[in-house]
């Protein structure tokens, strides 16, 4: 059974100015062990999923479709089925990590709280400290850290104490939202190999969202990138990568320059005009205002992700583009 | 070789009464339409610097001159502050919300009582920073615009002025990757087309790659490498440049090489070569094993002497170039 599954997801928040549409249709299927980053440019849909896997979306916003984990619809459950569920199915490792945690408790006593609150079979309160002693050397962090307060760490640790806290109750799944991205590049490389560790040692799965497609690249196996609420490429994150299929995915692969070589070397690329407005989005395939590959039916048509069919295509991508698999530019 | 458009000598910026050392000895000179890349992690004292240029750090030790002019007491700062330019990370922390677009670029022009229409002058630089047609977005305020844009009125605002220098800390570091690309496009136009200098303090090596001339690396308040951008970042020499770039996940082939612990603390400034305790030569042993181990744990050591323009501070280096009579051939790559 998947651990996670998403099935024609959508996701429409009501604000004063009207409803906004920041998911519109994703499928998405993560078993056990697997390793999938979710990409995209800010207000792409990327986190609000993050969010709706655990019914953490603000009260009133339109969700329709299936969220399943382990084949369980997080949408029918009861409040106390739904409360069984966050931290020992599913955890989340958000960005800020110093807005995370609670200032003025100790961090151990955070952990513990999270132990009490949602392990199956409440436990004594001896083998909870022990319990959060052992999660904080899991993470690389000495045990005598649960005293601390989170002000008294630096930035790396409050992440690992973050993370610590996300595996309290051994989820099977992982959702690691922009988990480096406040982060030095020496600390985030630390993070990165932590999150690595566990996912490869307790077979836990990970689903990784960030803008730094070279991040995701690095540490998961597939990858889908999305735009304007939708996954619009999909595949093995080397190729999708290095051989981008989507108009879209090659403008954001090309700004991540690759150091050595020449091509840009003086020669920073980037992508054309703002990711868009999820309120007003264009007519036809969204993208093809930034689109330098668009034609006149781009401006009409919007193409469903679908399988790849080019010559020469590595197997399982997808892609929603009029351009992709049928004509290659 | 051009004339410098800054040059710091020496410098030194202690902060908490001289306990701590957060510019420690630091040289570097850039001449007129040059950028460097400053690079280093969180608190090794590369944003300290660059606000030592524009007046906002007393100097504990040594001099910095911009256009030949001393940067020192309150006399003449103002004069400085135009010809010496600030963009910021996080460009929404950097404007008025209250303030419209047009307000923000022409504020500066009214300090420094730049000369012409001004209407005329806020429309052209915001047309130059690629804010195009100028007259969209006069009347328009912060939120109404996009990350992206935030930061090009501010590059806009700066570029005003004409200035000879721009510091740039950490400028794309909150955009999307998406975005940066044309920032950093847009910032190397006005190297080319106005020759204004750059120096971007930044922890991403792509940017460096991208429009950097020359890279500069910090560690806990020196500089312990700089050089031409193809040589640092293709053939670094210091442990630590080998370090920060075999975990750029842009970089292929190279084998990570996570350096342990916390970026270091700069009231407590190891003795010797203060990268040793979390050198990979050093806790290796091969540092020991090739006789120069007590140096590096006992001997503190600035940049190499100026033979070449790649200068490095190890003694590694130094002591492979000591074993050698010859100086080391340096391993230029041709782009190509």
């Amino acid at each position: 059974m998947s651990v996670l599954e998403l099935r024609d997801l959508h996701i429409t928040y009501r604000t004063e100015g009207g409803d906004v549409p920041a998911v519109r249709g994703v499928n998405l299927t993560l078993e056990r062990g697997d390793t999938v980053g979710l990409a995209g440019e800010s207000g792409c849909g990327k986190s609000t999923i993050a969010a709706a896997v655990l019914r953490l979306l603000p009260k009133g916003t339109n969700v329709s479709g299936q969220v399943l984990l382990e084949g369980e619809d997080v949408y029918a459950m009861k409040p106390g089925r739904l409360r069984a569920v966050r931290w020992t199915s599913a955890a989340i490792v958000f960005q800020g990590a110093l807005h995370s945690l609670n200032p003025v408790r100790r961090v151990g006593h955070q952990i513990a709280e999270a132990i009490r609150l949602h392990a199956p079979h409440g436990s004594a309160a001896h083998h909870t400290d022990a319990r959060v002693g052992e999660l904080l050397e899991r993470v690389g962090l000495p045990a005598e850290r649960a005293q601390h307060y989170p002000h008294q760490l630096s930035g790396g640790q409050r992440q690992r104490v973050l993370i610590a806290l996300a595996l309290a109750c051994e989820p099977k799944l992982l959702i690691a939202d922009e988990p480096t991205t406040a982060l030095d590049v020496m600390v985030q490389a630390q993070v990165l190999a932590l999150l690595e560790e566990l996912q490869r040692d307790h077979g836990l799965s990970l689903l990784f969202i960030t803008h730094d497609l070279s991040v995701l690249t690095h540490t998961c196996e597939k990858l889908a990138v999305m735009y304007a609420g939708r996954i619009v490429e999909q595949g093995p994150s080397q190729t999708v990568f290095n051989s981008p299929e989507h108009p879209y995915t090659r403008a954001l692969a090309a700004s991540f320059p690759t150091i050595g070589d020449p091509a840009s070397r003086m020669n920073p690329r980037g992508l054309a005009g703002d990711p868009p407005d999820p309120s007003a989005l264009p007519s036809g395939c969204p993208f093809h205002i930034r689109c330098d590959v668009a034609t006149p039916e781009c401006t009409t048509l919007d193409v469903a992700l679908r399988d790849v069919v080019s010559p020469g295509a590595a197997p399982g991508r997808s892609a929603a583009c009029v351009h992709v698999g049928v004509a290659r530019v | 070789m051009s004339e410098s458009v800054v040059e710091l000598t020496n410098v030194r910026v202690q902060f908490d009464g001289g306990r701590v050392h957060a510019v420690d000895t630091v040289s570097l000179q850039v001449g007129r339409g040059e950028v460097v890349a400053l690079v280093g992690e969180s608190g090794c004292g590369k944003t300290t610097l660059i606000r030592s240029i524009i007046g906002l750090e007393p100097l504990a030790h040594g001099s910095i001159s911009v256009l030949g002019e001393s940067v020192g007491g309150r006399r003449g700062l103002r004069a400085l502050r135009r010809r010496v330019q600030m963009i910021f990370q996080d460009p929404s922390g950097a404007l008025n919300p209250r303030h419209s677009i047009y307000e923000a670029v022409a504020e500066g022009l009214r300090i420094h009582k730049v000369k012409g229409h001004e209407p005329t002058l806020v429309a052209e630089a915001l047309s130059n920073a690629g804010l195009r047609p100028p007259h969209r977005y006069l009347r328009r305020f912060p939120h109404e615009l996009s990350g992206g844009q935030r930061q090009r009125v501010l590059i806009a605002a700066a570029m005003a002025l004409q200035p000879a220098l721009l510091l740039a800390d950490e400028p794309v570091a909150s955009l999307d990757a998406s975005i940066r690309g044309e920032i950093l496009a847009l910032m190397r136009s006005f190297v080319d087309l106005h020759g204004v200098s750059i120096i971007a303090v930044t922890h991403d090596l792509g940017l460096a790659w991208n429009i950097a001339d020359r890279v500069a690396v910090m560690y806990l308040g020196r500089i312990v490498e700089v050089g031409p951008t193809e040589e640092v970042l293709r053939v670094p020499k210091h442990p630590y440049t080998q370090a920060l770039l075999s975990v750029v996940p842009e970089v292929e082939g190279l084998p990570q090489q996570i350096l342990t612990g916390e970026t270091p603390d700069p009231s407590r400034i190891p003795s010797g070569c203060r990268f040793h305790p979390r050198c990979p030569l050093v806790a290796s042993g091969e540092a020991d094993r090739l006789g120069f181990g007590d140096r590096c744990r006992g001997v503190d050591l600035e940049l190499e002497p100026e033979v070449g323009v790649h200068r490095v501070a190890c003694h590694a280096v130094t002591f492979a170039a000591g074993a050698t009579p010859t100086t080391n051939a340096s391993g230029t790559a041709t782009a190509g």
